[in-house]
């Protein structure tokens, strides 16, 4: 009997320091300093700004829930043993939600601060990562003020109900290193009523941001980009009649490209699926020609103004569509250098085949 | 030396399936993609399809060499053609190589832990937690190792759903063209991807434990070509999902990969990958530390295996915590990544070629002897 003893007491001990390897380290949900957005700017010595959103769990609902922290240093890594020293529970990154860059700092190059992102195992990549016009550290102001941590669901239901492009940090990191491409983020802005809104896109070229589309640019990219986007074009007919005036929402758009290498020309074959909000009563959608009529109408808007889109990013030299990267999987020959030397010359034909595919109640 | 194996103590011959597909995979499955995009870039697929189809062939020696041997394993091969004394340093050598595979995955495993979930744990804590394990299923004997890589596969399989929710992010455009990169760079890729294939050479050791081992050949065969779709799967998924530019920033691409997937109860699902990467280790250090305990067994007579399996332990302990430093990680990885590649491609058809000789020669023998009587 005294041998299975023995070995009984060796397999007690063995369980006893199992398990209490286990109870040692905890993290608690209050016990624990969550970020929820983080915004990064540039001070004028040089350094990072770095802001963070916290909430606060275990106050009361009455008193500030939501705990602000600014702090400056010169590498990214630093800002969360900084933020320590003023927060009463560790700091924990792991659930950021959005990444936000003043636009100043975004146009003197991120590049450092996006390799951070990449060696950051502890960030997520179905997170957002935005610029705002102001600086990051306004931003987050307004929003300490509006008493809301909701800036994530924001852009989330704008990119899925709404004209914005779908993109997340996966998206953004992948456009940002990719050959033939460039990155492309939302934009938060402070509108006139001191509201936080989000407000067309911005592009970069390489790491430094470049370009801003107003709303409207935007959804023509984003049916460009999605699938399943759901941005609403008007089309006024009369600029001094209101009611002459029509108002698609896109439904489903296919978008393929063709690279004729003999001709260096790109062709681009956009199959749109719409539907139709609001159209003048002089148009009868029971008659044929009639739906033919408003369809070319829609059209050739919607050409145009893709064209002018592709013109805007031929000029500014940025290529956030990508056409780079779909030369490169058809051409083998293809070099970076030579074809962006070429890109704001590239003749790029446009051809939008649209279905309409009903007209709410509207008769 | 008892080493004709009871029956009572085999294994069906589809278990060969699991226990070779097991010791292939570990940690390196989180990461080679990173590796191999190194020659041929957004080609190196081919590279890793071309590798695991060539290991046919070697499987197909190994096989052959097993059945010149009089036991049915190397180490009796071994002793055969080169004597008790040469052939018995070739058996110590052989247990070295498997140990050092073992700790390989282990400390691997160890590695990982407190880079992605557990930050500032110490990796001592750690072994003692896995060596209990460790300890507890090598010293259940053969079949219990079989058991753990039987689940080692099955649980796991799981994970391979989060690959079709990978797919909403697919940009196939990064995949072509195809075939744009000249012969030399697929090689450099091939070599790069040769160690997630390596592990399956424990077939030399274990081998005897296989039932109706004539016809459980195959197995090993479905299990090495499981192996390769599975691996040119998971590179296809991960060239579509990354775009090369961004695939030479990162060093854990599987990982990263699996980090877009969140729920809204659970923010990380790569912790659960990396949690269940466990069942995917533990064969590993099972099978290999089994198999270098084995070679020594049968080598020097009245050792005690349990003894053994301590001794090894503790052994591991030490140098794991010797290597704990940055610099050796990198030199440990390309020592066990070149000997697995002289041991499959330089010892295996050496060993092959012996084998043809000798049974050539047995024919000879066969037929002068049949003539004279």
């Amino acid at each position: 009997m005294k041998k299975p003893k023995k070995h009984l007491v060796f397999f007690f001990i063995l369980v006893c320091i199992v398990s209490l390897f286990g109870c040692n380290r905890t993290r608690i949900i209050d016990k624990i300093s969550i970020v929820h957005v983080f915004g990064f700017d540039q001070a004028d010595n040089g350094e990072l700004v770095g802001t963070a959103l916290f909430p606060q769990y275990t106050k009361s609902k009455s008193s500030d829930q939501i705990q602000y922290l600014e702090e400056q240093a010169s590498s990214s890594v630093l800002f969360v043993p900084k933020m320590a020293a003023h927060t009463s529970t560790p700091v924990e990154l792991s659930k950021i939600r959005v990444l936000l860059f003043g636009k100043k700092y975004a146009e003197a190059g991120i590049q450092d601060m996006v390799d951070r992102f990449m060696t950051t195992p502890q960030l997520g990549t179905n997170i957002h990562i935005a610029v705002s016009t102001h600086s990051a550290r306004e931003t987050l102001n307004r929003f300490k003020k509006e008493k809301s941590l909701t800036l994530a669901e924001r852009i989330d239901h704008n990119m899925q109900g709404q004209s914005l492009p779908t993109m997340n940090l996966h998206v953004f990191l992948n456009h940002f290193y990719g050959e033939g491409m460039d990155a492309y983020v939302p934009m938060i802005n402070i509108d006139e009523n001191d509201m936080v809104s989000v407000e067309g896109m911005g592009v970069f070229k390489g790491d430094k941001f470049k370009l801003q589309l107003d709303s409207e640019q935007t959804a023509l990219f984003s049916i460009l980009k999605d699938y399943r986007s759901q941005a609403t074009f008007k089309i006024p007919l009369d600029e001094k009649d209101r009611s002459e005036i029509i108002i698609i929402k896109s439904f489903r758009g296919k978008s393929k490209w063709d690279w004729n290498p003999k001709k260096k020309q790109m062709n681009l074959r956009l199959q749109l699926e719409m539907t139709m909000s609001q159209h003048p009563r002089k148009y009868n959608l029971e008659k044929v020609q009639e739906i033919n009529k408003i369809k070319k109408l829609i059209g050739t808007n919607l050409e145009k103004g893709i064209m002018e889109l592709l013109e805007t990013f031929k000029e500014n030299e940025v290529d956030p569509l990508g056409i780079g990267n779909i030369v490169r999987s058809k051409d083998r020959n293809w070099d970076e250098a030579s074809f962006y030397q070429l890109y704001p010359t590239l003749p790029i034909h446009v051809d939008v085949n649209l279905q309409i595919i009903h007209s709410g109640l509207e008769s | 030396m008892n080493s004709i194996v009871k029956e009572n103590k085999m294994v069906s011959p589809y278990f060969l399936f699991f226990l070779i597909h097991s010791t292939q995979t570990g940690i390196g499955v989180l990461k080679f993609q990173a590796h191999i995009i190194k020659g041929a870039k957004h080609d190196a697929w081919i590279s890793v399809l071309s590798f695991g189809l060539l290991l046919h062939i070697v499987f197909f020696m190994m096989l052959f060499i097993l059945k010149q041997s009089s036991n049915g394993d190397i180490l009796s091969f071994h002793k055969d053609v080169f004597g008790k004394v040469l052939g018995g340093t070739l058996n110590i050598l052989l247990a070295g190589y498997f140990s050092l595979f073992g700790l390989f995955a282990l400390h691997n495993y160890i590695d990982i832990l407190p880079i992605w979930v557990f930050d500032g744990i110490a990796p001592w804590e750690y072994f003692l937690l896995l060596s209990v394990i460790i300890l507890y299923i090598v010293s259940g004997g053969f079949r219990v190792v079989t058991s753990i890589s039987f689940w080692g596969v099955i649980i796991p399989s799981f994970l391979l759903l989060s690959l079709l929710y990978l797919l909403n992010y697919a940009e196939v455009s990064y995949l072509t063209p195809v075939l744009q990169y000249t012969v030399k760079d697929y090689l450099i890729s091939a070599k790069e991807a040769a160690p997630v294939f390596l592990g399956f050479e424990t077939v030399l050791v274990f081998f005897p434990f296989i039932k109706d081992r004539e016809k459980s050949g195959k197995w090993g065969h479905i299990a090495l070509l499981y192996t390769t779709i599975l691996y040119t799967t998971i590179t296809v998924v991960t060239f579509m999902f990354f775009s090369q530019g961004k695939l030479e920033h990162l060093t854990w691409p599987t990982l990263t990969m699996i980090k877009i997937i969140t729920f809204p109860f659970l923010e990380r699902f790569e912790f659960i990958f990396i949690f269940t990467w466990l069942l995917v280790v533990m064969p590993v250090i099972c099978v290999n530390l089994w198999s270098a305990i084995r070679s020594i067994k049968l080598t020097i007579p009245k050792t005690k295996p349990t003894y053994l399996l301590v001794g090894f332990i503790i052994m591991f302990f030490f140098v794991n915590l010797q290597i704990d430093e940055i610099q050796y990680a990198t030199l440990f990885a390309k020592v066990v990544s070149y000997s697995g590649l002289i041991f499959l491609f330089g010892y295996i058809p050496f060993l092959f070629l012996i084998a043809v000789v000798r049974k050539k020669l047995k024919k000879v023998t066969q037929t002068v002897t049949g003539t004279s009587q």
